[in-house]
């Protein structure tokens, strides 16, 4: 389980980054306040604009980065003090995220996998089943520099996922993806919350928070403006859809739009 | 060893020496490239010392004395031409010695042999000499003219105005170094390469290290493949370690390729040199180090190694690109060469807090060794505070893999 309590995360800005965000605010609130829990067997998705905070917020829970204030705790170990125990139960998955372009699928992913301290027998017996899933098999001694970008995004998903997390944090996991890869991602992410892992993602898409999520927290400006399953934003904003649902709560903070 | 520590340096490791280019860049090319370049250096170098020695001589020299006719006539041990002629104006020659088809005008005072016999009068006759100390044809001519063949005509002249040589002489200079065994035989040898090798060794690990270390650390991050590395439940630590150890090996290996390239390069001297061309590299193989001088070499080596690999890794982290690291890197670089170069040209034993300075210490050590000065104390003292640097770094690093600031680059 995921329990995030009052998360805030501000930056420092150096004089560069006040010049290009052309802002004289020194500190910059990137998360505000964010409380949410994310439970076993279940898909969470956090859905929001560019810059809404939602990548910090992951980011943060991944223990990649330190919270400005708030709590966060990750199977019941908290991100500050036990940042290594969290980063064991943990799958993070994000664009930004690269594998070495020199080796081969069947070398990286052995590579991270005894970086878990897997024994030879689970790593193969995982190894074969996500590769065959993914359909990774017959590329596994090629180089990663010569596979196609889905087939190395479709990698880094099973690097990500070979020491069977509990918990899988997907940042925009369909994300310059094709549809196919995108479909068998989406199909993945329904079967390890049949399994009991807690999910969560972040998306820009709403179309894939309506048929994925389970519960769904809109953000914006670093705040979660409402969340909950979809019928019940649906019922709380009185729309139809979750498009008109996000836009009905954006127009209200923005009513100049 | 820890797990993890093991898995780093292996990938680390197959990362360099599965990589055909990375293997040619780092091992093949260094050794090659520095015996080929120096060996050609070399040999172009002693071929035009040995041209211009060999040269012929042109000389013009007017009003010369006749016994100075006799001394060029008598000549063996160059080839010179002269042409004597009597009151020449050095105007005459000008545009030859400056076009190089002349080497020198030499002009003696036409009433030189009168001057010199009335030498009570005071009056001394003068000998102008005109040469272009610009063409070493030129200059050579000058050196040849002034230390081999005025000697001999003033050796002459003064023979015939004392009447005997030696009463020229004041006193017997003997030097009994050798006799009384006074001389330090093996330091004397070990000079030589105690001035340039650990400048050498010290400027190649550094260089070997910034080519591996900004590609490893800085590269990573800037293709983000670190970012994957710190989401993994590894201790920073080991990260950190695993990179400075498998880095520190493939530095060292770099920069004994280098070394090798400079051993190559003396081997390609001894054999395609003449052996009577004077370059002296013969003495070098009278050199004998033991068992104890190369480890004490190989401990100064790795504590070298691992301080510059450590300062490298953690610009490298500071950086958020390959070429951001190399600004902050090249300004050190100058710092160790500075380092480097200061203990060329001293010989003397330095005391024994100088060895605890990281750095200073284990390359005024690596000097020592050649010139078999070198003790376990100084060992032990310069070893230590490298280790302590060491560490530090490495807690440096580790604290640093922990920043979210080296984890994303924007």
């Amino acid at each position: 389980m995921i329990e995030v309590k009052n998360l805030v995360k501000s930056y420092k800005l150096s004089k560069k980054k006040m010049q290009k965000a052309k802002t004289k605010e020194k500190i910059v609130v990137a998360v505000n306040g964010v409380s949410f829990v994310a439970k076993p067997g279940e898909i969470f998705g956090l859905l929001g604009p560019n810059g809404a905070g939602k990548t910090t917020t992951l980011r943060c829970v991944s223990t990649l980065l330190k919270p400005t204030g708030g709590e966060i705790s990750v199977m019941g170990k908290d991100v500050e003090s036990d940042s290594e125990g969290v980063r064991k139960h943990i799958a993070f998955l994000t664009n930004e995220l690269k594998l070495d372009k020199h080796f081969t699928p069947d070398y990286t992913v052995d590579f991270f996998a005894r970086l878990y301290n897997m024994d030879r027998e689970s790593i193969n017996k995982r190894k074969e089943e996500l590769f065959e899933y993914f359909g990774i098999t017959n590329y596994r001694q090629k180089k990663i520099g010569e596979l196609s970008t889905g087939m190395m995004q479709k990698l880094s998903i099973v690097v990500s996922l070979i020491h069977d997390p509990d918990v899988v944090i997907f940042d925009e996991p369909t994300n310059g993806l094709d549809i196919v890869t995108a479909k068998k991602v989406t199909e993945y992410l329904r079967e390890l919350r049949n399994q009991g892992k807690v999910v969560v993602i972040s998306t820009h898409i709403m179309d894939l928070a309506e048929k994925l999520c389970d519960r769904i927290a809109i953000m914006l400006d670093g705040e979660i403006k409402i969340h909950g399953t979809l019928q019940q934003i649906l019922e709380e904003t009185g729309e139809k859809d979750l498009e008109e649902a996000f836009f009905k709560v954006y127009k209200d903070l923005n009513p100049e739009m | 060893m820890n797990q993890s520590l093991k898995v780093i340096i292996n990938k680390e490791l197959k990362r360099v020496f599965t990589d055909k280019r990375l293997i040619l860049t780092l091992f093949v090319l260094p050794a090659v490239s520095l015996a080929l370049i120096y060996s050609i250096i070399g040999y172009i170098a002693v071929e035009f010392m040995q041209d211009v020695k060999t040269h012929e001589s042109t000389y013009v020299i007017s009003n010369a004395p006749a016994a100075f006719v006799e001394i060029v006539d008598q000549i063996e041990d160059k080839a010179i031409r002269v042409e004597f002629i009597d009151n020449a104006a050095i105007e005459d020659y000008k545009t030859e010695i400056i076009e190089g088809t002349l080497d020198m005008f030499v002009a003696f005072d036409p009433s030189f042999v009168d001057k010199v016999t009335d030498y009570e009068s005071g009056e001394m006759p003068t000998i102008m000499t005109y040469y272009n100390y610009g063409e070493d044809y030129s200059e050579e001519a000058y050196q040849y003219f002034v230390n081999r063949l005025l000697p001999v005509l003033e050796y002459d002249v003064l023979s015939s105005r004392f009447g005997n040589m030696d009463y020229l002489e004041v006193y017997n200079l003997i030097d009994g170094s050798e006799i009384e065994e006074v001389v330090n035989k093996e330091k004397a040898t070990g000079k030589m390469i105690s001035s340039i090798l650990p400048m050498i060794i010290s400027i190649f690990l550094f260089a070997g290290a910034m080519s591996v270390v900004m590609e490893s650390v800085a590269g990573e991050k800037e293709r983000g493949t670190m970012a994957t590395l710190l989401v993994t439940p590894v201790k920073r630590e080991f990260i950190a370690m695993g990179k400075m150890i498998s880095l520190s090996i493939i530095s060292t290996l770099t920069a004994l390729s280098s070394l090798v390239g400079i051993a190559g390069t003396l081997g390609l001297l001894m054999l395609i040199l003449p052996k009577d061309s004077g370059a002296g590299l013969g003495s070098l193989l009278t050199i004998k180090y033991t068992g104890a001088h190369v480890l004490q070499l190989m401990i100064f080596m790795l504590c070298l190694v691992g301080i510059y690999v450590g300062v490298i890794i953690l610009l490298s982290a500071i950086a958020k690109t390959v070429k951001e690291a190399g600004t902050y890197i090249t300004p050190v670089y100058m710092v160790v060469m500075v380092l480097s170069f200061m203990n060329m040209y001293s010989f003397n034993v330095e005391p024994l807090w100088k060895y605890a300075i990281p750095v200073y210490g284990q390359i005024i050590g690596i000097k020592e060794i050649f010139m078999y000065q070198m003790d376990w104390a100084k060992v032990g003292l310069s070893t230590l505070s490298g280790v302590v640097l060491i560490a530090i770094l490495v807690a440096i690093i580790a604290k640093l893999f922990n920043s979210e600031k080296i984890i994303f680059t924007e």
